[in-house]
């Protein structure tokens, strides 16, 4: 026990972190809180914690109010609460730099002897499991979106990298990537929106979405070029 | 570089051993004595060559004539003789004169020249009184044995013997010579200053510490003096006296003052001698050299101390 | 003792010289030198012959001598057989002999200075002081008569010996404010110390030794020009002019001396002319006395008697001399090339962060290059108790006269195993590019026990390898336990399942946790942080990594940098699944984070906090709750409070 409140100690900010009221609940509407493996049902006038996700269902809505402000979160879409956060160009910057940051860095040497001893699997065992997809990382972008159309662009952006990370297929979802691209155009990131861009441009594109970015490249092109 | 540090260091030291092996001291510097008033320059000299032979025994005596005058064919002499033992001090006057016939030599019995046959022509008188005529005896050596022999006569005069001649210090003594045929011949011998000897003794001779230190009334510094230290032996003679042995003389300045080199008197064996016998002589000296003949001329004042040897 | 009629003291063969000749070139100068002071490297030795012009010429070896340099520290010492007068004279005493020749006795003095030693001390650029003490030795020779009575009484020449030996000791100081001007000051007489006692006869022919103080001063107003002065409060004095010039890729020099002694005529007695030349090793000196007086007449003894002699080399009866120097520098130190200024200890040693001192120096010298060209050493160092051999450090180039900084790094043998911190010794040595010795250093340094940490996160992984041997055994004989479990389940999920069942029975055998970073300078290993059955994070993190990296399992460490003094260190592991893969192992995607791995691929990491002692699952909810907060969400890793350790 002593060691669990030690544990809470050390995360105290995490525990009395800020929080949101459900105003309104319309359809099918879960939350998973903190670290918990489970989602619960929410209901109107609950109070969620940041450290909590929430998830739409098809035609669903949630209405939240804190941070002096609301929040609706329409239907098929999922959000950390903790990212309605009001963050600066300067924090985007660091956010999206802390990206390459978190990679293992590339090993000085290779001699570095790993240990090679296996137990448990073997190495022509059981192949890789396959996860089904539940296009969680969607509902994700989805939320990101109004995030961004609510005015939390920065972390919208933020929001819909970390997404792409962890839910790798949502990368090639050209629209999702086009639009939050425009954001840091709009930021004038250049650099960051034209490196966006220049990956989307690989991806399964329409011929207007082909147009669009080829556009959106020249304009930043000349951008940087001015630099 | 190293071996060039070699090189230099054999080169050092073969310089070392050239030039050590080659120094010379540097050249002493001479001193020239120019202060008598410090130190009297002494002479020393051994009077008594074999301290046990009895023949020297004669040669000297206290009347300090020292043996033999033999280098001259006739010799005058005139002497005031002072002794002082325990304090009492005696004075004799005394005056001789020897001619020795030069064609008759004696020769010990191993062919030492020791003397030469005396004779005795005319008169001499000494300040106008004769002298008398007495044997010329001498001492030597006959194989080890003692022996004496009368070589003929001499003139001789004591103050004992008639009693009216007396040596006069500081003045002159009359010589007449009155040849049996022809002219007297007459002429004044100058006397010395009377010497008054005085002996300080000081430390013993067992520890070697012996010190003697003389002082007189001193004369002419630039004339000369001499000290006759002599000793007298321990063990009496066969007719019961002792002897009296001249060792050393030593010849200084006038100047009043001697300290006997230490060395002189404490090698004196202990054993042999008891009494320490210093002779002061003032003298003056002539001699005269004619056509195959000469004359020898001696007029001295003599002072002898004995003293025991502490 | 009286000042007035004292003799010079400080007369010296060769002349009197700036003193910067004489630091090079004249050693063992007691004379005029008496703080014997010199610039010497190394060795010196100093030869002095020469001839004396009495009525007959003689040669003479009159001085040798041997000098060293040991830091600041100058010795010399000197013999000096030459250093010598004799005087021969009748002591008024004859022997007639038996063929009535006269034979005079005579006495004779020998005065004798035979060695001398000195030393001085540098104590800075411009201050020297030091002593001399030379030995006399005094020969009172008087023959005297001695009688022999053996069967005949004669007499012989006996002489008899006084000897008078005595040392005498002076001080002197040698201040140089700058290169142009110094001054001397100095004793004369002040320590005499007789050897034996003395026949109060003979005393009053001792050399005369009156107390008096030697004054220098040296000036050189015009380039390569001397003006030289010394006077001595008996009121005797010197003064010698010397000039320089480069030549035959040495120094010649001309140089001429005037004398003035209370005891001799005219006023001044004497000159000294000498001629010079010197280079690194070698210097020659042809000089020569001349007096003015006639020294070749009879002298006189009551003179001598009266006023003795002060000086064995230079008095009324010295003659003129003529005298070749030679001096040899025998330098057995190379000239340096470099030469520390100072070096400046970086870091306490930390034993356990062995590789740390292979690219991170523990020590900057200052090291400048004293030649004109570019210059290649070799540093290295040794730490005392620590290394046993040199340690090399990378090649340094100097450009010509430039100071640089030269990085030593150490190596640190794995067998170091003191747990006591203690003070040692580190030697740094410059060798130039054939490996000769230059210069070298020593400087203390803390070497801290095996336990000891720098407080630098990134440090531990020294921590987690050390033990790796124990740590393989016990996580090897936990995952023996569970092997069955392992065999049959998806390989992919191997390392995910091995760290669990490794937290969870790691934890079990733990009993206790530390206050945070309580001890923020020891860390324990992982063996003791399992017999100990507690720590505090580092040291449970410490442990958990290696018993995970023993296994082959990647992982890093997260530094939560101290805020208000307190910071943190939990872990993170490498599950090498793919982000399609995160739902095998948990519903909730906070609880885990992407990290590209060196070939491009994206692998999911987990952060486990290690204090929490109770399982496996909520050890990571916690280190994913912390992480969240501190390094994503308050973008702790973009502002640098939050840094991810990768142990390899």
């Amino acid at each position: 026990m002593k060691n669990i409140l030690l544990a809470i100690i050390i995360s105290t900010g995490i525990v009395f972190g800020q929080s949101f009221h459900v105003d309104k609940v319309q359809g099918n509407v879960k939350v998973q809180v903190g670290t918990s493996e489970n989602w619960s049902n929410v209901v109107e006038n609950q109070t969620l914690n940041t450290n909590s996700i929430i998830e739409t269902g098809k035609n669903s809505l949630i209405v939240l109010s804190g941070n002096k402000s609301k929040f609706t979160l329409k239907g098929s879409s999922a959000l950390q609460l903790s990212d309605i956060k009001k963050m600066g160009v300067n924090d985007l910057i660091l956010a999206l730099a802390m990206e390459d940051m978190l990679n293992a860095p590339k090993k000085k040497e290779e001699a570095n002897s790993k240990n090679t001893a296996v137990y448990g699997a073997q190495i022509n065992g059981i192949k890789n499991p396959i996860v089904e997809t539940d296009n969680f990382g969607i509902k994700k972008l989805n939320g990101a979106v109004q995030l961004a159309e609510s005015g939390y662009k920065e972390s919208a952006v933020v929001d819909a990298k970390n997404t792409y990370r962890k839910y790798p297929e949502t990368k090639n979802l050209a629209s999702f990537r086009i639009y939050f691209a425009n954001i840091l155009s709009d930021f004038g990131l250049n650099e960051e929106a034209y490196d966006e861009f220049k990956s989307i441009q690989s991806l399964n594109l329409s011929n207007d979405q082909k147009e669009i970015v080829k556009n959106k490249l020249e304009i930043l092109a000349s951008k940087l070029s001015q630099k | 570089m190293k071996k060039l540090f070699r090189f230099i260091y054999c080169l050092c030291f073969v310089a070392c051993g050239i030039l050590l092996n080659s120094c010379n001291n540097p050249a002493p510097t001479e001193l020239v004595q120019d202060n008598p008033s410090i130190q009297n320059p002494i002479q020393v000299e051994v009077v008594t060559k074999d301290p046990t032979d009895e023949y020297y025994n004669n040669g000297f005596d206290t009347t300090g004539v020292a043996n033999p005058v033999i280098n001259y064919s006739n010799v005058i002499n005139v002497s005031g003789i002072k002794t002082t033992e325990n304090n009492v001090t005696t004075k004799i006057s005394f005056a001789q004169a020897i001619f020795y016939n030069r064609n008759m030599p004696f020769r010990e019995p191993s062919g030492r020249l020791i003397g030469y046959q005396t004779v005795t022509p005319g008169k001499v008188k000494f300040n106008n009184i004769f002298a008398m005529t007495v044997p010329y005896k001498i001492n030597y050596n006959n194989h080890g044995m003692h022996a004496d022999t009368i070589l003929g006569n001499m003139f001789a005069l004591t103050r004992g013997m008639m009693g009216q001649f007396n040596f006069d210090y500081n003045s002159s003594i009359n010589f007449q010579y009155i040849p049996m045929q022809g002219h007297s011949v007459n002429f004044d011998i100058p006397t010395p200053k009377e010497i008054i000897g005085k002996v300080i003794l000081s430390g013993k001779i067992k520890n070697k510490t012996l010190s003697c230190l003389l002082n007189w009334d001193k004369g002419n510094p630039s004339d000369s003096i001499e000290i006759i230290l002599g000793a007298v032996t321990t063990a009496q003679n066969s007719n019961g006296t002792y002897s009296t042995l001249p060792l050393y003389k030593i010849k200084t300045r006038d100047t009043g003052k001697l300290l006997i080199p230490a060395k002189l008197v404490n090698e004196i064996p202990q054993n042999k001698f008891n009494k320490l016998v210093l002779t002061f002589v003032r003298k003056y000296q002539i001699h005269f050299t004619g056509s195959g003949s000469d004359l020898f001329i001696l007029s001295q004042s003599i002072h002898s101390i004995i003293l025991d040897i502490p | 003792m009286s000042i007035k009629i004292s003799a010079q003291s400080s007369f010296e063969l060769t002349g009197y010289w700036s003193p910067d000749f004489i630091n090079f070139s004249l050693m063992n100068s007691f004379e005029s030198n008496p703080s014997n002071y010199s610039n010497l490297k190394d060795w010196g030795l100093t030869l002095s012959y020469g001839g004396e012009f009495s009525s007959s010429a003689t040669s003479n070896l009159y001085l040798i001598s041997l000098s060293k340099k040991i830091g600041n520290n100058f010795v010399s010492l000197r013999y000096t057989p030459g250093y010598q007068k004799e005087f021969i004279f009748n002591n008024g005493q004859s022997i007639v002999l038996q063929d009535s020749t006269s034979q005079q006795l005579d006495s004779k003095f020998t005065y004798k200075e035979l060695f001398g030693l000195g030393y001085s001390y540098r104590i800075s650029n411009q201050f020297s002081a030091g002593f001399s003490f030379r030995y006399f030795t005094q020969d009172f020779n008087q023959e005297g008569v001695l009688p022999v009575f053996s069967d005949t009484l004669y007499l012989v020449r006996q002489s008899e010996d006084y000897k008078a030996n005595f040392w005498r000791g002076d001080i002197g100081i040698n201040y140089s404010p700058s290169e142009k001007i110094s001054f001397s000051l100095s004793s004369i007489n002040l320590i005499n110390i007789n050897e034996n006692s003395i026949d109060p006869n003979i005393s009053q022919y001792n050399i005369r030794r009156v107390k008096n103080i030697l004054l220098g001063f040296s000036a050189n107003p015009i380039d390569s020009f001397n003006f030289n002065l010394l006077f001595e409060t008996g009121n005797n004095l010197q003064i010698g002019l010397n000039e320089f010039l480069n030549a035959f890729g040495g120094n010649l020099g001309i140089g001429i001396t005037a004398f003035h002694d209370n005891f001799q005529s005219p006023y001044f007695a004497g000159i000294i002319p000498a001629i010079s030349y010197s280079n690194n090793l070698f210097g020659i000196v042809l000089s020569g006395v001349k007096y003015f007086s006639n020294r070749n007449i009879p002298q006189s003894f009551s003179l001598f008697q009266d006023q003795g002699i002060s000086n064995i080399i230079n008095n009324r009866y010295s003659f003129d001399k003529a005298i070749l120097t030679l001096t040899f520098n025998i330098n057995a130190i190379p000239e340096k090339t470099v030469e520390f200024q100072d070096v400046e200890i970086l870091n306490e040693i930390y034993p356990t962060l062995t590789e740390n001192y292979l690219d991170k120096p523990f020590a900057i010298g200052r090291v400048v290059n004293l030649t004109n060209h570019f210059v290649q050493i070799k540093p290295s160092s040794k730490i005392e108790g620590i290394n046993n051999g040199k340690i090399e450090s990378p090649v340094v180039s100097i450009p010509p006269k430039d100071t640089v900084k030269v990085p030593f790094y150490t190596i640190i043998p794995q067998s170091y195993d003191k747990q006591k911190a203690g003070i040692s010794y580190v030697d740094f040595y410059l060798a130039s590019a054939n490996q000769e010795l230059e210069d070298q250093a020593q400087k203390p340094i803390l070497i801290n026990g095996i336990n000891s940490w720098d407080g630098k996160v990134i440090n531990l992984r020294y921590f987690i390898k050390r033990d790796f041997d124990f740590s393989m055994d016990y996580a090897k004989n936990i995952l023996s336990h569970y092997k069955s479990d392992l065999d049959t389940m998806s390989y992919a999920l191997s390392i995910f399942y091995k760290t669990k069942f490794l937290f969870d029975n790691f934890v079990k055998n733990l009993v206790y946790t530390a206050n945070p970073r309580a001890e923020a300078d020891y860390v324990q290993f992982p063996h003791e942080t399992l017999k100990l059955k507690g720590g505090n994070c580092d040291d449970l993190s410490v442990c958990f990594s290696s018993l995970l990296e023993s296994v082959g399992i990647q992982t890093a460490l997260v530094d939560y940098k101290p805020v208000n003094g307190i910071g943190h260190v939990n872990v993170l592991v490498n599950t090498q699944l793919s982000p399609e893969q995160a739902k095998l192992i948990t519903q909730n995607d906070s609880k885990y984070f992407i990290r590209k791995n060196e070939s491009g691929a994206d692998e999911i990491w987990i952060p486990i906090e290690t204090t929490t002692l109770t399982n496996f699952n909520t050890a990571w909810d916690l280190g994913a709750q912390k992480f969240n907060e501190d390094a994503l969400n308050n973008l702790g890793i973009a502002k640098g409070s939050v840094a991810i350790v990768d142990i390899y």
